[in-house]
């Protein structure tokens, strides 16, 4: 196939080529198009085209998707090495705490575990919602939802900031924007959006937002705010935490 | 040993359907499972990290590519790993040869016919064409494009997502293909 393609392509023979390809036919229109093609050769020639329109289009959006997949490699051996940093320092503290016991200091040692500390070792980030791009309302949602979920917080901050000042109250919305803000490090701002969920007996993000809000306060080191909305959360390892703030 | 068989050949042919459909997370998992692989192979061939990355990248796009144009199809016992990896290897020896002509003026003798791109030169040229002039479009053209094309999404849904009446969308995406379609002819006269 060249370059030339200057040959007409109507709007009829278009919508009949992507039916095809997007395995819109029924058996019998399938089996006339493949007659069709193989009998009328300028036909066969613009669907060979139009199939590389679609895996040049494809290809241009699969080339920006792959950069944000190799991106999130590197973040993954990073969160793996954290990871392991974490166990090494659970170890330790394990150990600290047996010998510490020992000596009837333990009291002291476990005062010392800052909140930083116990933030670091719990928090993790929602890891996002699937996204669809269905209903028009959702599409920037969405679209900043993608950018949630490759790390880029602060578009998505962005995105949802906008949706915000258009749309307000949404309580999925606000769970997400706190998140978002949260991972960013940005408690401050995360908390009162977190706070509203967390107030909305109808959110069915309520009892996550109140995880995430408790971690929030540990992490300004108020952890009276903090003990409260963790043990409002419905997290399996919420009361291991509480036991630590005690 | 045969057992497996026909269960791999049917893991093959779901991951194949899932890639061919733009499938985000097989896509992902499938590239982020490969790179390391490959990424060790470059690096221990005289490569660097970026290097990797660069013909990586480059190999999973024309598996990708191939498996759109159904040049591959699960059949044998040829895993979709395996043809990724070969493609990279070779892709990364063409790389290296090349290199190598340009230092010593030589041509290195020819290793083995090692072509995994049966797709004519014409046809590449084509998709870079389109690759590069998709980027000339509106947003929304390029957008349109890009929901019915790639994400496989269909009118009625587009439809919803710009606010349009069905018809609209499915008039748009003529417009658009036809746009495209012109400045692609347009760099070739």
């Amino acid at each position: 196939l060249r370059l030339d393609n200057r040959y007409n392509l109507t709007q009829e023979e278009l919508d009949k080529m992507d039916a095809y390809l997007h395995g819109r036919m029924s058996a019998a229109e399938r089996n006339d198009f493949e007659n069709e093609i193989a009998m009328n050769a300028e036909l066969k020639r613009k669907y060979e085209e139009l199939r590389l329109l679609m895996v040049g289009i494809g290809e241009a959006s699969l080339q920006q998707k792959i950069n944000s997949f190799h991106k999130e490699i590197g973040r993954e051996e990073n969160k793996a090495a954290k990871a392991k940093v974490i166990s090494l320092k659970t170890w330790v503290w394990a150990a600290s705490v047996a010998a510490a016991c020992c000596i009837g200091v333990w009291m002291l040692f476990f005062n010392t575990a800052s909140s930083d500390k116990l933030y670091d070792a719990y928090y993790k980030p929602d890891a996002g919602l699937p996204t669809v791009m269905s209903v028009s309302d959702n599409y920037s949602f969405d679209k900043a939802m993608v950018e949630y979920k490759s790390g880029n917080y602060a578009a998505a901050i962005k995105a949802w900031e906008e949706f915000e000042t258009n749309k307000p109250g949404n309580d999925t919305l606000h769970y997400f924007l706190g998140s978002a803000l949260l991972a960013n490090n940005q408690k401050e701002k995360a908390i009162p959006y977190l706070e509203n969920v967390a107030a909305n007996d109808s959110s069915a993000f309520q009892k996550e937002a109140s995880w995430y809000l408790g971690l929030a306060h540990l992490k300004k080191g108020d952890k009276e705010a903090a003990k409260k909305n963790i043990a409002a959360s419905g997290r399996e390892n919420k009361e291991q935490l509480l036991n630590k703030l005690k | 040993m045969q057992n497996d068989t026909p269960s791999k050949y049917q893991e093959i042919s779901e991951q194949l359907t899932a890639i061919k459909a733009n499938d985000e997370g097989a896509l992902k998992a499938f590239y982020q499972q490969n790179f390391p692989k490959i990424r060790q192979y470059v690096i221990a061939n005289h490569g660097s990290e970026d290097e990797a990355k660069d013909i990586y990248q480059e190999a999973f796009l024309a598996m990708w590519r191939n498996i759109q144009l159904d040049k591959f199809r699960a059949e044998g016992k040829d895993s979709l790993t395996g043809y990724l990896y070969r493609i990279a290897k070779n892709k990364w020896l063409d790389y290296l040869r090349s290199a190598q002509f340009k230092i010593t003026g030589a041509m290195p003798a020819d290793l083995e016919d090692v072509a995994e791109e049966p797709t004519s030169k014409e046809d590449l040229q084509y998709i870079e064409a389109v690759k590069e002039k998709v980027k000339q479009l509106g947003d929304k053209c390029r957008e349109v494009l890009r929901l019915f094309y790639y994400e496989k999404q269909s009118l009625k849904k587009i439809a919803e997502v710009f606010n349009w009446t069905e018809a609209t969308a499915k008039n748009n995406k003529y417009r658009c293909i036809e746009q495209l379609r012109n400045l692609i002819t347009r760099k070739a006269d």
